[in-house]
């Protein structure tokens, strides 16, 4: 693979209008496929069919694929941002318990019969809370690694699940099917302003610290050196990192290897350069997570499949494919 | 430039140096020497404003090191850390335009003339040809003089190098010692960790021994710089011969 040259200000923009039209075209194939054989064009048709494909398109299609954009965007985000903050590539809401403990509120929640509002504060609540529980308790880790925050970070994703298990075998008949159509990832119904919001907030948020960001996933010392403030940029990244992950497991519910996959592939396609990664990591997680959608719509046509199964299954051998790449050049 | 009084400092219940008095001036190169964990490291993570001191006061330019603005304190003074595994994938020149970070502001991108910097620096520590290179397939010694280049691209006239030395091999020690007494010339004080004495012959103006239990001894190289003085700063006997005028040490045999 070819070596990148610094980053400049055209390779940024072009990069972007490149992926933006790939979102473009991922957003159209997305309103003309589905279960249903309505197309976008017959909107502007006379007769019975243009209110239906109305329906189906506007109502159905397109809030969905919002909802796709905008989730797989933060969760893209909250998976980058959280490599930055551990200086590991490995590191995403799911190894590190974020997920996990949104999924304990979440579940918790659902089992006490609460409203969907109170299930989506829970999951948010908890995603928060294992955050600043990894952060308390691996708060005084000096080495360069940061293992112990990783570790400490999987030694709560394996609480959390545990949790999530128990809690899933005291559930009644009733609410199980629930409880675990919620676990694997939905977006049908998903409600995509707000994860829309956030997502583009986040961006604005973070964007012109990217410079800074840079030097920190090289080190805090370093970062310190050349006169970042590293502790304040340190609390940016967990707070950012925890409500993208928040607002995404409360949209879609777990939806896995997004935040693993999409940093991770965009740094070996487009090099390290965190100005260009931010925004792209959010479009490109949006690019995936519409195109696994389609998939999960597709596939098994009338049937529908859980989005974070497709993500799952298709993730996991594209990620040894990048690795087995990048191992080539070396 | 940097001024040094009454600094001491801890690590755990141990003390490392007691009542630091240091008085760094343009121009002047310090050679930092020590044992393993004598405290070297620590100091210059303390002067670089990494590590609080528990007393004394360090002032960079007049003014307290603590009150100077970060980014400010980032051109007037480069911090070499021993580290530099990197976590993720990052070219020689991008590691070196690192250096040009607290001369750009929040919306600046780094310009034509920063790169031009950047790969003189490169140039000057025999890098060039590496510049598109990803740091991780590089060599060790090759990785240090990155380091070293990103320090220099910073162009601070302050420069703390912590070991920058270690892993080179003797032409590329020469060279980078040559590259850093240029730097000195145009007015830039350097205070340089290092485990070798004679890194101070055609460089060092001044030394700073750390004994590790305190004590410490800081001057001109011709008062600091002995055989008996090192001998105690390594509790092993230290021999030095006269060659072309100058005391070359080596180590003796163990008593």
């Amino acid at each position: 693979m070819k070596h990148h040259a610094p980053l400049s200000r055209r390779r940024l923009l072009l990069t972007l209008a490149s992926l933006l039209l790939l979102t473009a075209i991922l957003l159209c194939a997305s309103l003309c496929l589905g279960s249903t054989a309505y197309r976008p064009w017959q909107l502007w048709n006379d007769g019975p069919d243009a209110l239906l494909a109305r329906d189906v398109v506007l109502s159905l299609r397109l809030p969905r694929s919002l909802a796709a954009l905008a989730v797989g965007g933060l969760l893209a985000l909250a998976g980058l941002l959280q490599q930055i903050l551990l200086r590991n590539p490995l590191a995403e809401p799911y190894v590190l318990g974020t997920s996990g403990g949104a999924s304990v509120g979440a579940l918790t929640a659902l089992l006490l019969g609460a409203g969907s509002v109170l299930v989506s504060l829970a999951a948010g609540g908890g995603a928060l809370a294992t955050t600043l529980l990894v952060f308390a308790l691996a708060r005084n880790d000096h080495s360069s690694q940061q293992a112990r925050l990783l570790l400490t970070g999987i030694a709560l994703a394996s609480f959390a699940s545990a949790l999530s298990s128990l809690l899933l075998s005291l559930a009644p008949e009733g609410l199980l099917r629930g409880m675990i159509y919620w676990m694997l990832g939905d977006l049908s119904g998903a409600h995509w302003p707000a994860a829309a919001a956030a997502l583009l907030a986040l961006l604005v948020l973070l964007w012109p610290w990217s410079r800074d960001l840079n030097l920190m996933s090289h080190g805090r010392e370093a970062a310190h050196a050349l006169g970042s403030h590293t502790l304040r940029l340190q609390w940016l990244l967990y707070f950012c990192s925890a409500a993208a992950t928040a607002v995404a497991v409360t949209t879609a519910g777990m939806i896995g290897f997004v935040g693993l996959i999409v940093p991770h592939a965009l740094r070996l396609l487009l090099g390290q350069d965190i100005r260009l990664l931010l925004p792209a990591s959010a479009l490109g997680g949006g690019c995936v997570l519409l195109a696994a959608d389609i998939g999960s719509r597709i596939i098994l046509a009338p049937q529908q499949l859980p989005v974070g199964v497709v993500t799952s299954l298709a993730g996991v051998p594209v990620f040894l494919w990048l690795l087995q790449q990048r191992g080539g050049r070396r | 430039m940097m001024q040094v009084r009454g600094l001491s400092l801890q690590q755990g219940e141990r003390l490392l140096c007691a009542g630091l008095d240091l008085d760094i001036r343009p121009g002047e190169r310090w050679l930092l020497l020590g044992e393993n964990g004598c405290g070297k490291s620590s100091l210059l993570a303390t002067l670089a404003g990494w590590r609080a001191n528990l007393t004394g006061s360090i002032t960079l330019g007049n003014k307290p090191l603590a009150d100077l603005p970060r980014r400010e304190r980032a051109r007037q003074l480069a911090w070499l850390t021993q580290q530099d595994d990197v976590a993720f994938p990052l070219t020689v020149l991008e590691k070196a335009l690192t250096g040009r970070h607290p001369h750009l502001g929040r919306w600046d991108w780094e310009s034509e003339t920063d790169r031009q910097l950047a790969l003189a620096q490169l140039e000057r520590l025999d890098l060039a040809h590496l510049a598109g290179r990803d740091l991780a397939t590089l060599s060790g010694g090759e990785r240090r003089r990155a380091g070293l280049a990103a320090a220099l691209a910073q162009q601070a006239p302050l420069l703390l190098l912590d070991e920058p030395l270690s892993q080179l091999d003797l032409r590329h020690q020469q060279q980078a010692l040559t590259v850093l007494a240029e730097e000195a010339r145009q007015g830039r004080a350097l205070l340089l960790v290092s485990h070798e004495p004679n890194h101070a012959h055609h460089f060092a103006s001044h030394a700073l021994l750390l004994f590790g239990d305190g004590r410490w001894q800081a001057g001109p190289v011709a008062e600091v710089l002995t055989a008996e003085h090192l001998s105690a700063l390594y509790r092993h006997p230290v021999r030095s011969l006269q060659v072309d005028g100058q005391p070359w040490f080596l180590p003796g045999a163990a008593a």
